[in-house]
């Protein structure tokens, strides 16, 4: 029978660390995080400003698993069943799990942490449900198994010493735990986003930016808050950043939007579930793209788009003009870390005060969709 | 109760803003980074890609079907040769059959992938086995070649045009850590990897004759003389070498003649071909044992030339030994144009080589996109029309032969080196009727 590896650390504790499960060292020692991967924990957590003698450390399996594989404690396939398994969340497991797991939450309810870091897969999922730590990581949520308690999730250390490159971004991660440890909510962006707007709505906020553009540096209109319900800056510079993004569906523009700010933005639809002769009538469509074409090509406008030449073919292809680019964040990124990870969601996680992970939600509904027009 | 489209319309939202956010938080990085420069001349790329990747290239049908249909004959043929020889059929993209064949049917010791640690049949495996049983080189040889050929129909020859009877593909800019841009199929789903259209050899057809000019315009094709080599002189300081670039001289042969003392060795000397490889691979970081197994050396011998190189030029060691400090202290190097490089791997010999590797590699492709922007800005004549690895090409109306000094002018990059500033000579290859034909 394996040895029991109990957690450490002071109770209560303003960060508790939650592990997967013990490895040999662990095993021997009898406390978590002792090995290999422990060292480098300890390390990174000391660069992100964290003292791991201040925190509570342990993990969701108490038991160290044969050959390291959580796999035989979790049964991840239909046929690795066996009747020893027991259902836990989503997932069937062996006893050992289920019983860490309890253990688990009343050790959360006993440290008190302001912030639990959840390390590796099997902590994000005990934790909040959510399988797939390298979307997860760096994500800021709240757990659902111990309610209200504010996680942080990323790569488990062991994962570190195989893929040597991680490392940066896992120390990254722990100090935005070092950061949202000093507050106990969770303090998630406030965007103020319009998303069904009318056609009025449209004309008056692209008009409204247009005349912003025209009047470059002058005090700019305060009552579109009040008239459509979306702010634009109050005093604006002499060149106006747009953040601007398309989606696009078997190669058609299905809506465009764009932001003013971190928190405001429009969407202006093109299609929509509820017509399939899409969301505007054509004379309406028309002068929408009329006005797009007018701010996005103003002499002012400086475009921000994350790979935006992708956006820009749909753009001259379908409304035949091309918008006053200035600055691409993927290729900036590009420029500072080159053979880095470059998308949206990672770009995100390094530079947003606030991140969570948003894109995998709406990647499972475009999927969804698409089975459903497919059927 | 939210709709489908709402969640996507607010998910779109949430994407602008983040965009907004990053791009905010990025600029002061670059800043601090001192990444302005480079961050700016990157971003002045865009319009100029978006025209090329608009333009696309002229595709000669007829040639490209004969092309296609002279490959797949060769490919029958090949196949049945391989199914005559080996006496049952075999798929050679099938990894497991291949792997199948070699190490359990020929009995073969299995060479595993160091990454997932499976077994491998990949070319450079393959290759390995024919060197250590000859007996099965020429099945070697001829899998090699039917996978080139494989490529060449499938990845090339078959990529769709658009219905204006163009090649497009798209660009990426950010496609590479060496600045170089990478190509693909573009967002409509034609066009496909431009970067390796190969100019042919062997059974292999020059591919790149199927790229024609539109009427009335002449094909051009820029490259960059001895690149790699005058980057690694300049960056050492190599006194001796840099006089020899001075004096017009090849240094490969320079350095041939002064090895075997002998004067008569000239650039096609079989022996400067083997220095000119060996040379590089030595400026880059290669070990003499790897170099060794490379171009058939003994490994002693390797290291006796490697140990004579460096003592003739003593400067290429002190640049090897610089990058090393700076990746030890920093994990980071720069090359002359201030862009850099971050290593976030374990540090090790590997890394010292790809550092020595960058430097060269990132500094002639930014040779080449600031010659892009320069022709794009200055000759609007111009059509770029392929961006290739180390390489410009596109077409310029026949009328204005001129246009070709122009753009060697335009191309002309000063990389700049304190004192003794590097302008690397380029090369402008010119033909009215393919890409591939120009000479």
């Amino acid at each position: 029978m394996s040895r029991q590896v109990m957690p450490s650390g002071p109770i209560p504790a303003r960060i508790m660390i939650v592990g997967e499960a013990p490895g040999s060292e662990e095993e021997r020692t009898g406390f978590p995080f002792m090995g290999a991967s422990g060292n480098e924990l300890t390390k990174m957590l000391a660069e992100a400003g964290i003292n791991r003698n201040e925190c509570f450390i342990t993990n969701l399996i108490r038991i160290r698993p044969p050959n390291n594989d959580l796999g035989s404690f979790i049964a991840f396939k239909k046929k690795d069943v066996t009747p020893s398994h027991v259902p836990l969340r989503d997932k069937m497991v062996l006893r050992c799990v289920r019983e860490g797991y309890d253990l688990l939450l009343k050790e959360i309810n006993l440290a008190n942490p302001t912030l639990v870091i959840a390390l590796g897969n099997a902590a994000l999922w005990a934790l909040t449900g959510r399988w797939g730590i390298t979307e997860w990581r760096g994500s800021v949520l709240v757990s659902d198994a111990a309610p209200g308690r504010k996680i942080l999730c990323t790569y488990h250390p062991a994962a570190v010493l195989r893929q040597w490159s991680w490392r940066p971004t896992l120390v990254h991660d722990l100090r935005r735990a070092s950061r949202e440890a000093t507050f106990p909510e969770l303090k998630a962006p406030q965007f103020s986003f319009l998303i069904r707007p009318s056609f009025g709505a449209v004309v008056g906020y692209l008009d409204a930016l247009e005349a912003s553009l025209g009047r470059a540096g002058a005090v700019f209109v305060e009552e579109s808050r009040r008239v459509y319900g979306l702010p634009i800056p109050a005093r604006i510079t002499p060149r106006l950043p747009l953040a601007v993004d398309i989606e696009t569906r078997q190669h058609h523009i299905t809506c465009i939007g764009i932001a003013t700010s971190k928190s405001d933005a429009i969407c202006i639809p093109f299609t929509c579930e509820e017509s399939s002769d899409g969301y505007w009538s054509l004379d309406e469509e028309a002068e929408i793209v009329l006005r797009l074409y007018r701010v996005f090509t103003h002499p002012s406008v400086e475009i921000i788009g994350q790979n935006f030449i992708y956006d820009v073919q749909h753009i001259l292809r379908w409304w035949h003009f091309i918008p006053r680019f200035k600055y691409d964040t993927m290729l900036c990124q590009h420029v500072l870390f080159p053979g880095q990870p470059k998308a949206l969601d990672y770009l995100a996680s390094l530079y947003c005060e606030h991140y969570a992970q948003w894109k995998r939600e709406a990647r499972d509904l475009w999927k969804d969709n698409e089975e459903k027009k497919d059927a | 109760m939210r709709t489908g489209s709402e969640k996507l319309w607010e998910y779109n939202s949430q994407d602008c803003c983040r965009t907004f956010e990053i791009w905010s938080a990025q600029q002061k990085v670059v800043d601090s980074m001192g990444l302005r420069r480079p961050h700016d001349m990157e971003m002045s790329l865009f319009y100029p890609v978006l025209r090329t990747m608009t333009k696309g290239c002229r595709v000669d049908e007829k040639l490209r079907t004969e092309m296609l249909d002279t490959l797949q004959a060769a490919e029958v043929a090949g196949q049945q040769w391989l199914e005559d020889v080996i006496g049952h059929p075999i798929n050679i993209q099938s990894p497991k059959q291949v792997a199948t064949f070699f190490y359990q049917e020929m009995g073969q010791a299995a060479y595993h992938n160091r990454k997932t640690g499976g077994v491998t049949t990949d070319d450079e495996t393959l290759h390995k086995i024919g060197l250590r049983e000859p007996l099965l080189w020429p099945i070697v040889q001829k899998m090699a070649e039917m996978r080139s050929l494989g490529v060449f129909t499938g990845t090339f020859l078959k990529s769709l045009t658009d219905p204006d009877g163009r090649l497009r593909c798209a660009y990426n800019i950010g496609g590479t850590t060496t600045f170089r841009f990478s190509s693909s199929e573009n967002v409509w789903g034609n066009g496909t990897n431009l970067q390796n259209w190969s100019k042919g050899g062997g059974l292999l057809p020059n591919l790149r004759r199927v790229i024609v000019p539109d009427p009335g315009r002449t094909f051009f094709d820029i490259d960059l003389s001895s690149s790699d080599l005058r980057i690694v002189v300049w960056e050492s300081n190599c006194a001796r070498m840099k006089e020899w670039f001075h004096e017009g001289k090849d240094p490969y042969t320079e350095i041939t003649r002064t090895y075997y003392k002998d004067s008569g060795i000239t650039k096609l000397d079989p022996r400067r071909q083997l220095f000119k490889s060996f040379c590089h691979g030595t400026n880059y970081g290669g070990r003499a044992k790897n170099l060794a197994q490379r171009l058939g050396l003994g490994i002693a011998e390797a290291e006796r030339v490697q140990a004579w190189y460096f003592s003739q030029f003593p400067e290429i060691r002190g640049w090897q030994e610089r990058i090393i400090d700076a990746i030890n202290r920093t994990s980071r190097v720069r090359n002359a144009f201030g862009f850099q490089r971050t290593f976030f791997d374990r540090v090790d010999d590997n890394v010292y080589r790809e550092a020595f590797a960058w430097i060269g590699q990132s500094t002639t492709a930014i040779c080449i996109n600031l010659g892009y922007l320069n022709v794009d800005a200055r000759l609007p004549d111009v059509d770029v029309l392929l961006q290739v690895h180390d390489s410009l090409a596109g077409q310029f109306p026949t009328s204005r032969p001129e246009l070709a000094d122009q753009i060697r002018e335009e191309c002309s990059i000063r990389i700049p080196y304190g004192d003794d500033p590097l302008i690397i000579p380029v090369g402008v290859k010119t033909s009215p009727k393919s890409w591939g034909d120009c000479e």
